[in-house]
């Protein structure tokens, strides 16, 4: 069993005007191991932050059993969240009226922990915010919010730390640098991480493994290099050149996207799941008029394999 | 947990001390109101003889009254700001409960609110020619142990504003209304010694218009100040336990 387990997880709400029951996460289960960053993926009202928020004690769900470092999150609430320290809808964590340094002193404090101004301050150095460790919070940019909010949770003793879309309304190089921070906390720091986020370019970057969530389930549950690597194999660009009206006709069934006419040429990708495919397609075009001027394995991004697996749906 | 009571203490005093203007507005306007009571008072009744007498129970009766609304105040209006804020779930994953971290709030804003209250009652006193000779002890006596009524109260309304968020003109109703517990004559009726602050308000009169000490009073008026307390205080954890636990169910801690 992983550093955070949770088994078979179900929570519904009830709409309060036609009493209609919602189901927001509908029986999933995950394990996640220590030292990992996993990433739960997945569309709005996918499910995301209703299994962060349960983890986090902050939801009762209807049944199933979350545990982190073997302890019930519902029957001993009080152990289990020694081990968990979360961010919560991007800088939405933070007493403005106080300073970066004061936030961390007292979100320290009343878990019982306590940490010394010095050591507050070397944290935030991680993050790069020293300088703004005497500032209100309110005066910092929303980037510099969401580093200290981060840094608030890398203070307390918490072995796991959940982050609820932390990227979200970052500019690019702020995005970026808070990528290599989350990698330097697992690897410095030796914490696990588990990610909720809409943020494919953060998955690419730093996630071991992916669970994508749609409509309340897991839709698949892999390691992202594996994911990668088997949607590699299958995407390619085709590049055809004499192209008549009825030739595209015969790719039909293949289900061709991204189609561009440009110059006399054809481009198009397609999901080839094996060789046979790739075969056929081959014997079709020579069939035809056209000719074949290119066939490239197409560069995936994590986009696209969350397209696919949430279109499946 | 000491911990945890300490350094929730230790915010409200930054936020006093950084919001010193702030602050400072607010007991300047607890004083003007207090003066427009007192010169209404003294516009309608100046000239009877049982004027002066009553002066330092007016004193009295609203700096308790004062001290009552902030400690409920603070709690509902902390958690609705907090709700609105987003650190709310924060403080709520803390492995240490919940409610706890009210109580503990509520110690530092009580101290804070205390040392200005008795300060400017002391103030008001000294600038409307009164000398209150009553025993500190006792005042403080009686101020912390039906303030705990008081707690139980902003609780209830914590608990409320938990799920049902916008309740402020809910709140300023219960501010006025308990206006009206403090002002009851209590001996009509035991059962209205059981009223929020009321009986802690009966003591209190006696305390500054008899002189009465801690020690002065019979036992069955203190049996009734704890009894008082102690049931409001006890309800409002379990109501706030219930409200909490339903957000939890439904999820309303984050929403706002």
């Amino acid at each position: 069993m992983g550093i955070l387990s949770v088994k078979n997880l179900v929570k519904t709400y009830r709409r309060r005007k036609t009493r209609e029951i919602l189901t927001a996460v509908d029986s999933i289960s995950l394990d996640i191991n220590e030292g990992e960053i996993f990433a739960l993926l997945g569309p709005n009202g996918a499910g995301k932050t209703t299994t962060i928020k349960a983890i986090c004690g902050l939801l009762l769900p209807d049944s199933g059993v979350i545990t982190v470092k073997g302890e019930d999150v519902v029957k001993h609430r009080a152990t289990a969240l020694h081990h968990i320290s979360a961010v919560l809808e991007g800088n939405r964590n933070l007493y403005y009226r106080l300073t970066p340094v004061e936030n961390i002193i007292y979100f320290c404090g009343i878990r019982g922990e306590k940490i010394t101004r010095k050591d507050a301050i070397a944290l935030l150095e991680v993050f790069g915010i020293t300088d703004k460790s005497d500032d209100l919070v309110q005066q910092l940019s929303r980037g510099m919010q969401q580093k200290a909010a981060i840094a608030t949770t890398l203070a307390t003793k918490a072995e796991v730390l959940l982050l609820d879309e932390p990227t979200l309304g970052l500019d690019v190089s702020s995005a970026i640098e808070l990528r290599r921070l989350m990698k330097e906390i697992v690897s410095e720091h030796g914490r696990t991480i588990l990610l909720s986020t809409h943020d494919m370019n953060l998955v690419e970057a730093v996630a071991d493994r992916v669970a994508i969530m749609n409509k309340g389930r897991i839709v698949v549950c892999e390691k992202k290099e594996k994911l990668m690597k088997l949607f590699r194999a299958r995407a390619y660009r085709i590049r055809l050149t004499q192209v008549s009206g009825a030739t595209m006709s015969l790719f039909a069934s293949l289900e061709p996207r991204d189609i561009q006419k440009e110059n006399g040429f054809v481009d198009f990708t397609v999901d080839l799941t094996n060789q046979e495919v790739l075969f056929e397609l081959v014997e079709r075009v020579r069939q035809s008029e056209a000719r074949i001027e290119s066939i490239e394995q197409e560069q995936v991004n994590f986009e696209r394999i969350f397209l696919k697996y949430i279109s499946d749906q | 947990m000491i911990r945890a009571l300490l350094v929730n203490i230790w915010k409200n005093l930054i936020e006093f001390k950084r919001y010193f203007f702030n602050s400072l507005s607010g007991i300047l306007t607890i004083v003007i109101f207090f003066y427009l009571i007192f010169f209404g008072l003294q516009a309608v009744a100046g000239g009877t003889p049982q004027f002066g007498d009553t002066i330092d129970g007016v004193i009295v009766g609203y700096f308790m009254w004062l001290m009552f609304l902030l400690s409920f105040q603070n709690v509902s209006f902390g958690i609705i700001e907090e709700a609105q804020r987003g650190t709310l779930e924060q403080v709520f994953m803390s492995p240490i409960p919940f409610e706890f971290q009210v109580f503990s709030r509520i110690v530092g804003e009580f101290l804070i609110n205390l040392l200005m209250v008795v300060g400017l009652m002391y103030l008001v006193a000294f600038t409307t020619g009164r000398s209150l000779n009553f025993n500190l002890i006792t005042l403080l006596y009686l101020l912390i142990v039906g303030v705990m009524s008081a707690l139980g109260v902003g609780m209830i309304l914590g608990g409320i504003a938990l799920i049902f968020k916008r309740i402020s003109s809910f709140i300023q109703i219960v501010t006025f209304g308990s206006l009206a517990f403090t002002m009851l004559d209590v001996t009509a009726n035991p059962i209205l010694r059981l009223l929020p602050m009321s009986q802690t308000a009966h003591m209190m009169r006696f305390m500054a218009l008899e002189n009465y000490t801690i020690l002065s009073y019979p036992l069955t008026e203190h049996l009734y100040l704890w009894a008082a307390s102690a049931i409001y205080l006890f309800i409002g954890i379990t109501v706030f336990r219930s409200f909490e636990k339903r957000a939890m169910v439904t999820g309303a801690l984050g929403q706002y």
